[in-house]
């Protein structure tokens, strides 16, 4: 049975009440939602009406007398029992399709989905020796997909509204959900347990591919080293855009602004290269490749002024490679006056004592 | 005529000699007051200080609904600056409203005032434990208060707030957020509220004792009002759940402050742990929020209906069954935590038996209307409100007890809708009702009743514009706890937020409907509504020691040994073959 019937406001992706039912459990879903909603209009206009009649039939200027004391225990049983059949009713379907939400089929995908402030990252597993990690969650239609939810730091919860699923992402825990969805297209995940300041804008996207298109798009997204150039052949990305990809989709622009101003982690404008970083504990450190591969793998060894006692920057060990770390370290040097210039780049311009423009991050991140 | 007492145009009764005093002139001066064990002037100090509380919690509401006007930052420019203040204001506002007013509200206020008056006793078991207990309520909540009002006034202008750190976890102080990740004052706040707890832990140990020792003879356990039922309900969860928290919160702070790893996954403890202490409290809580309620609006439907209850024994006995039920539910809030699918299931067959009480009291007050004769004073406005409103937060939450449609609205709008249909659609509407109801009692006035009724139907109106489309906002949805949102959500947040504005107002015209009835509303008589529960056989006020003659016991919804008598303008007691008389009237009716 479709709940077509109830479309009556779609628009958007929007139906009535519900988002669109893109997931093989989003029918049943709404439909207990509705019997339940459908059991509650019942009694809710029953009480109100029965209410606001006596009221009116009752009220003491036409009926100055009021009836002796009552009570009925036949009433009493029935209005106990009637209750008690619909909700023990309600419980068993709302079990059966909770056992049908929480048992996914042996032959799922597996992806692993890493949370942490305020970022949804997706790992698909290993490429040519390097993780193939997105920050859009891209699946086949028609395929069962088990996620494996893992924290860094704080409970984040992994909300998909049009497949009507969520499970909880707790720290120390791995939970585990699943889905097979039914429709093309991208729609909205959202992070649903409070988890700090960017809680609300802690979004993502899960697209739902055929499965060529998927395959195709695995392939794409797996090296972002590479790129199609304009005649169709391979090109390699230059280290300093890769580094800017990955500063948005791997979430360090939560915390890390490009422009100077103040944010959770200190500023990558005008750091890289700096030789007399301060400290928290009042030492001065030169911000240089050691400097950024210990912050990223090991955040809380060193603090900077300003942002201590304790670091509240989650571990990227073994979520970045070397390479991807040189990446970053390429794009941060193209943020920073104090960056120091390469042999070729004294050759080109000896006298000129700054580095590039700062290169901007592409506008959508893949 | 259809109301129990005319507005403004009361005409006190006859003249008698003034009473020599009452418990409002007996003893001058501010020691009379900061020292007094008299239940009555303790319950007036509650309200003022319970309601000051609601008017703080109050503001935050409408800041934040303010600020879910746009998606973007509204209140301030700055997204961060307004992420940071939204966050701090959504846990001051939950903070406030749960641990300073809904759960003190009924039983602190109007339990302490009215509680011994309905035994016919002088006071409390233990009236100095009384005094304390409110003095702890004060000290919580000015410590509560300053911790938390100066992280917000921070996070808003920057300015540097000695000891303010505020509170930016959410009421719930989920780990491992609230012990590592935030920056906030997390420990002098769960301080306060661990300070605050004890106060409703001691108002509940006098009132179980007050009900054991201190009834009048002729009244036992089923010949006390329904109020009592529900206020000693409410004081059995209070003593057996509060504790619980009070441990909950020092590891909470141990943890913080010692890293021992008992919630916090880095040092080997488990968030999870965390979840399940807090709302092995939180949830009988909420019991505690709305037994004394129910209580309330059984004596409304009753008094207002002039008809004895419909069924007393299953009322008395629901309340007690939900208090026992209450503590068996909690798990209902971690349906998506991870837990096993066998806890779920448990969790959310018991969950469903709770409903069955619940309806089993509304099913027995329409029963009370039926046939009744109905006044629709202010009291009573408020009374039949709250049984529309508590059977729509009563059915949602059917849809949050299922396993099924829970996993799509755990964490969403709905519950926020759910949860202030229970709170505020059901326990404030029955606290206005009670205030309303008691208010001649209290303060020896009347206040205008038709001024009254409009001002319930605007705050009705208020609180179904903000709250019903959030059911709806919830199932397209919209998440919890959001400062910003996307486009297509706006809409519900808009309305959501005029709603508020209107309850607001609607809130303000109840206060000065209560004000002006103390400065020019006309002397009220002892009984004006005509009950037959004790506190209404004694003056209004009552002197200082309750009851210069012993009232008498008899069924306390015996309504028709009343009469209301035109020469006198007030409900008169009348003798029992005069209300056999009335009897041969009803039996050819």
């Amino acid at each position: 049975m479709s709940t077509e019937a109830f479309n009556l406001l779609a628009a958007n992706h929007q139906r009535f009440v519900f988002p669109v039912q893109a997931s093989t459990v989003s029918m049943q879903n709404d439909l207990l939602w509705w019997i339940i909603t459908g059991i509650s209009i019942f009694f809710t206009v029953l009480i109100f009406a029965l209410t606001l009649i006596f009221c009116f039939k009752y009220r003491a200027s036409v009926h100055p007398v009021a009836a002796p004391a009552g009570h009925n225990n036949v009433l009493e049983v029935g209005w106990t029992i009637v209750p008690a059949i619909i909700v023990f009713g309600i419980f068993i379907v709302g079990f059966v399709d909770y056992m049908n939400l929480a048992t996914p089929p042996g032959n799922a995908l597996e992806i692993r989905v890493d949370g942490k402030k305020w970022v949804w990252n997706y790992d698909y597993g290993v490429k040519d020796g390097s993780p193939v990690i997105t920050d859009t969650l891209y699946v086949p239609i028609n395929t069962p997909v088990r996620l494996t939810l893992s924290s860094a730091d704080v409970i984040h919860s992994f909300y998909i509204p049009a497949f009507r699923v969520k499970k909880d992402v707790v720290p120390g825990r791995y939970n585990k959900m699943w889905f097979e969805a039914t429709k093309i297209g991208t729609f909205d995940v959202y992070c649903t347990e409070y988890c700090g300041t960017k809680h609300s804008e802690m979004l993502s996207k899960v697209v739902v591919l055929s499965q060529e298109d998927y395959v195709a798009k695995l392939k794409e997204v797996g090296n972002i080293y590479v790129a199609k150039g304009p005649d169709g052949n391979q090109i390699d990305v230059p280290m300093e855009t890769v580094g800017a990809i990955l500063y948005k989709a791997r979430g360090c622009n939560a915390c890390h602004t490009i422009d100077g101003s103040k944010g959770t982690g200190p500023s990558w404008k005008d750091v890289y290269g700096d030789k007399n970083h301060a400290m928290h504990d009042g030492s001065v450190v030169e911000v240089d490749e050691t400097y950024v591969k210990e912050s990223i793998n090991y955040p809380t060894r060193k603090v900077t002024k300003g942002y201590g006692p304790v670091s509240s920057m989650p571990s990227y060990l073994g979520q970045l490679t070397d390479k991807d770390i040189d990446a970053i370290i390429a794009y941060m040097k193209t943020l920073s006056v104090h960056a120091p210039k390469t042999a070729m780049d004294a050759l080109s311009s000896p006298t000129d004592s700054s580095t590039d423009a700062p290169i901007a991050a592409p506008a959508a991140a893949q | 005529m259809s109301a129990i007492a005319p507005s403004t145009q009361f005409t006190p009764p006859a003249p008698k000699p003034e009473p020599v005093d009452n418990y409002l002139t007996h003893g001058k001066g501010f020691l009379s007051w900061a020292l007094t064990v008299d239940h009555k002037r303790i319950g007036l100090m509650y309200m003022v200080a319970v309601l000051f509380a609601f008017f703080i919690g109050g503001v935050f509401a409408v800041l934040l609904r303010t600020e879910l006007l746009t998606p973007g930052p509204t209140l301030v420019s700055d997204p961060g600056t307004a992420w940071e203040l939204y966050n701090h204001m959504f846990t001051m506002h939950g903070a406030v409203m749960v641990f300073l007013f809904i759960i003190p509200a009924i039983p602190a206020i109007l339990g302490n005032f009215i509680l011994p008056m309905m035994l016919g006793a002088k006071d409390v078991a233990f009236p100095r434990l009384n005094l304390l207990s409110f003095y702890i309520y004060a000290l919580g909540m000015c410590f509560f208060l300053y911790v938390l009002g100066g992280g917000v006034l921070h996070a808003a202008t920057g300015w540097p707030i000695p000891g303010g750190f505020g509170l930016d976890t959410g009421w719930t102080f989920y780990t491992p957020y609230s012990t590592s990740s935030s920056v906030s004052g997390v420990i002098p706040a769960t301080a306060g509220a661990f300070i605050l707890g004890f106060s409703s832990i001691l108002t509940g140990l006098n009132f179980i004792a007050t009900v054991h020792m201190l009834r009048p003879r002729g009244m036992g356990w089923f010949q006390m009002p329904l109020f009592i039922w529900a206020l000693y309900s409410t004081a059995l969860i209070q003593v057996l759940a509060t504790p619980v928290l009070a441990i909950t919160l020092l590891l909470l702070i141990a943890e913080r402050a010692l890293q021992i790893g008992i919630f916090d996954p880095a040092y080997g403890g488990d968030p999870v742990l965390y979840q399940h202490f807090f709302w092995f409290y939180s949830h009988p809580a909420v019991y505690i929020m709305i037994l004394p309620a129910l209580g309330i609006v059984s004596e409304l439907i009753s008094t207002f209906s002039r008809r004895h209850i419909f069924g007393y024994k299953f009322i008395a006995l629901s309340s007690v069954a939900i208090a026992i039920l209450g503590f068996l539910v909690w798990g209902h809030h971690m349906y998506t935590s991870g837990q096993s699918a066998l806890t779920n299931a448990i969790f959310s067959l018991i969950t469903f038996s709770v409903a069955i009480p619940s309806a089993v009291k509304v099913f027995n007050w329409v029963a009370t209307l039926y046939k009744g004769s109905i006044h629709l004073n202010t009291p009573m406005i408020y009374a039949i409100g709250f049984i529309g409103l508590f059977v729509i937060g009563g059915l949602t939450g059917l849809h949050l007890g299922a396993l099924g449609t829970d996993i799509h609205l755990h964490d969403t709008y709905f519950v926020v809708a759910h949860f202030h249909y229970v709170m505020v659609g059901s326990t404030l509407f029955a606290f206005l009702g009670g205030m309303y109801y008691w208010y001649p009692k209290m303060t020896g006035r009347m206040f205008n009743d038709k001024a009254g009724v409009f001002w319930a139907i605007v705050i009705y109106l208020g609180f179904n514009i903000t709250f019903f489309f959030q059911f709806i906002a919830g199932t397209q949805g919209m998440p919890r706890r959001y400062a910003s949102y996307p486009d297509g959500y706006q809409i519900y947040h808009v309305v959501s937020t005029i709603g508020t504005y209107i309850l607001a107002v609607g809130l303000f015209g109840v206060l000065a409907n209560w004000v002006s009835g103390m400065i020019f509303g006309p002397k009220a008589p002892a009984n004006p509504w005509g009950s037959n529960t004790l506190e209404w056989q004694t003056p209004s006020p009552p002197p200082h020691d309750n009851f210069s003659t012993p009232p008498v016991v008899s069924d306390p919804y015996d309504l028709h040994s009343w009469k209301y008598d035109k020469s006198v303008n007030t409900w008169v007691k009348i003798s029992p073959e005069e209300e056999a008389e009335y009897a041969k009237v009803q039996v050819a009716h």
